[in-house]
């Protein structure tokens, strides 16, 4: 063997002999890890302990067929602060936790007014915990919400998921918020976050997700009611859907709603009251009635459903003014749509008490259904 | 203009992402940024127009042997040696970067040291290679990646979630005066084409720049400006953008493929740009370590008719690679590199400089 070789042998051997100083991956299989699939944070109880964590674990099942239904660990823990519960309850598993797979993050009504910096400051600085959690108010308290157990859940599924997103049910009164969005929405000055309120309820075999809860920092939560929920969706989300109820001028019908979206531009003269005009464009079809329906008047049915909605959205806009929350975002709208000063956000912080709302709702039906 | 100059440029600029570049410019987003940020792509078009088209006029010739050449030693010396450590720094700083992130979103409880020897490992095999073999090792990477990074965008600026308000109110600012940092960051973009001091030895064919490949290269490099700085805004806010610590990756994690065999797009990014950011260390590197063995040979390493100077050289720079990410925190990491590309303007005079000499030299 020449020297040459023999030097570069000598190296590889060096390298190789290295090796052995390594402690390998600290790469550690899945049956080593417990998975977190649900995250809840109630107020604590005891003095000094400012939150209660509640984790949900799936708890391994040996195949799909065998499995009849699902079964979940729950632990729970007080503490002054949330990494601080979690790791308290690190030992109490045998398992390492993995936060990955994550999706449910429930947080107690009663937490969300005020500051939330503490409260929310763990899951963003962390990682490895997905910025796509879905972030629900739980009532009446988050460990009951995880703790329920739906009738219709199939093993190795969690029916919470299916809620959101539009992955399993599609409703207008779904709001979806994740975790990256509710940060940004609760941050942006002008702009207001929005979170689905979920119930447990049925002695916990049943969710009910259909009102929501708008957040600003500093004020107190305001909840929003079936009819203002299925709004926001449809106008700030654009989601679709049954159930848009019209009820005017003898008529009764329910709506679907194929598209909807929203439209605003900024009136502001010399003298006269600052100006939103608004405009909505809804195409959709009739779903039900109370008498037959003439295809020919289907103008005379686009006009009522125009009233009525507009008389809703407007309604809606000036309660939320009046307690001061901007969910929809105009304050964002009016600093995204002049030059920046100094002086735009105080501007827009006047402006919003007298704004009027000059709501116009453009409907399009497109037929009455499969009857008359 | 050969395509590999393409790769090289291309690579250079998708290689941002794993740099501090997204979090330097939104640092200082509302302050100067995008003004910046537009001064940058004109100065960044200007930069890659000079240097490919003076080193077109050379084909088959490296700035080592134009150095030789036409210019005396008390030029070529200084000049190799602080072009070898302003790339061999440009290198350290992508490769610290990609520690902090894989140790941030993908391994949190691995050990530092390993995961820099995993990667470390690669690349001192990789500084080696001939300069050709990594010329087509880039373009295959580049053919390999390149489509899916395109669908990846794609999915990104589609996404629902994307508020375009939020990104409308960061163009609302773009009458500040320009920041210098974003100015220097957006120029590194660009910089990509600065690579052919040595890679010129393997483009032998006479070429010439055409306008549509300097608008071509412009235009990709906008794109990518954009993509590192207005769609984290409109995925994590304009108020709060500060706070992030990796802005863009913390953005990928805000995609979603809902009923792609991956939800979380955020680990298809970081597979493809963990191999974009190899291949631009191995470049970086591979021309630090070009431009110190033409001035290094060292006699004792001398056995027979192999000389070890490259390895010895290769293994330096993972040594010291190794030593600054183990103790480099994030605060000096941001730090350090803003230092550093607020001297690349005197890089950029410099290489200017050097070009005016070679070409004093060539025609007298």
């Amino acid at each position: 063997m020449k020297k040459g070789r023999k030097v570069i042998l000598f190296f590889f051997l060096l390298v190789f002999s290295s090796f052995t100083i390594l402690s390998g991956c600290s790469y550690k299989g899945v049956d080593k890890r417990s998975f977190v699939v649900g995250i809840g944070i109630d107020p604590g109880e005891g003095i000094e302990k400012k939150f209660k964590v509640t984790l949900k674990i799936a708890k391994p099942i040996p195949s799909l067929k065998s499995a009849t239904e699902n079964e979940y660990a729950y632990l729970v823990h007080e503490s002054d602060s949330v990494a601080e519960a979690i790791r308290y309850l690190a030992t109490e598993a045998d398992k390492v936790f993995d936060f990955s797979q994550a999706k449910i993050l429930a947080l107690n009504p009663e937490l969300l007014s005020g500051d939330l910096f503490h409260l929310m400051d763990y899951f963003v600085r962390r990682g490895d915990i997905q910025l796509l959690l879905y972030v629900i108010a739980a009532k009446p308290s988050a460990e009951e919400v995880l703790r329920v157990q739906p009738t219709l859940e199939a093993a190795g599924e969690n029916s919470l998921y299916n809620f959101f997103d539009n992955t399993g049910t599609e409703s207008p009164f779904v709001t979806t918020t994740f975790l990256f969005e509710f940060r940004r929405d609760y941050d942006t000055k002008g702009l207001s976050a929005v979170l689905p309120i979920v119930k447990g309820d049925g002695g916990g075999t049943k969710f009910i997700v259909n009102h929501a809860l708008v957040l600003k920092h500093g004020h107190e939560a305001v909840e929003l009611n079936l009819l203002e929920t299925k709004l926001y969706n449809s106008l700030k989300k654009g989601e679709s859907g049954y159930g848009y109820q019209i009820n005017s001028a003898g008529y009764k019908f329910t709506l679907t709603i194929d598209r909807i979206k929203m439209k605003s531009k900024f009136e502001l003269k010399n003298g006269q009251k600052p100006r939103v005009a608004i405009k909505i464009k809804a195409v959709g079809s009739v779903n039900e009635s109370n008498k037959l329906l003439q295809l020919r008047e289907l103008d005379h049915y686009n006009k009522i459903s125009e009233d009525k909605l507009a008389e809703q959205v407007t309604i809606l806009f000036k309660d939320l003014q009046e307690k001061n929350m901007d969910p929809f975002g105009f304050g964002l709208k009016y600093r995204a749509t002049r030059l920046h000063t100094d002086k735009v956000l105080d501007d827009w912080k006047a402006i919003y008490p007298d704004l009027e709302f000059d709501v116009k709702v453009e409907v399009k039906l497109k037929s009455v259904g499969a009857i008359q | 203009m050969s395509r590999f100059v393409y790769y090289l440029i291309l690579t250079n600029m998708l290689a941002i992402i794993m740099s501090p570049i997204p979090r330097l410019l939104l640092l200082r987003a509302g302050d100067g940024a995008l003004s910046g940020m537009i001064v940058g792509i004109i100065g960044g078009a200007l930069f890659t127009y000079v240097t490919v088209s003076f080193f077109l006029k050379y084909p088959g010739q490296d700035l080592i042997e134009l150095l030789t050449k036409y210019t005396s030693s008390w030029i070529q010396i200084p000049v190799t040696l602080y072009f070898a450590f302003m790339w061999f720094i440009a290198g350290t700083i992508t490769l610290i970067m990609t520690v902090f992130l894989l140790i941030t979103f993908l391994t949190p409880v691995m050990s530092i040291y390993i995961i820099s020897l995993s990667i470390l490992i690669t690349i001192f095999f990789g500084v080696l290679l001939k300069t050709k073999s990594i010329l087509f090792t880039l373009e295959i990477l580049c053919v390999l990646m390149i489509p899916v990074t395109v669908l990846m965008f794609f999915k990104m600026f589609t996404s629902h979630e994307l508020d375009f308000d939020q990104v409308r109110l960061a163009v609302m600012h773009i009458k500040s005066i320009p920041d210098f940092t974003a100015f220097n960051a957006s120029t590194f973009t660009f910089m990509g084409s600065a690579n052919l001091i040595i890679f010129n030895k393997y483009f032998k064919e006479k070429q010439n720049i055409s306008k549509w490949s300097i608008i071509c290269i412009t235009l990709a490099s906008i794109f990518m400006l954009i993509n590192s700085y207005l769609v984290p805004i409109g995925f994590t806010g304009f108020d709060e953008i500060d706070q992030l610590m990796f802005p863009w990756t913390s953005s990928a994690d805000s995609v979603r493929m809902k009923f792609g065999f991956i939800e979380r797009v955020v680990f298809i990014f970081m597979f493809l740009f963990v191999t974009i950011s190899f291949i631009s260390i191995i470049i970086h590197w591979h021309v630090a370590y070009k431009l110190l063995s033409s001035i290094f040979r060292l006699k004792s390493l001398q056995i027979k008719q192999q000389n070890f100077t490259p390895l010895l050289i290769s293994f330096i720079f993972c040594a010291v690679g190794l030593w600054l990410t183990v103790s480099f925190t994030q605060y000096q990491l941001y730090e350090y590199s803003k230092y550093y590309y607020n001297i690349l303007p005197i890089f950029a005079g410099v290489l200017f400089l050097t070009m005016l000499a070679i070409r004093k030299g060539a025609t007298s």
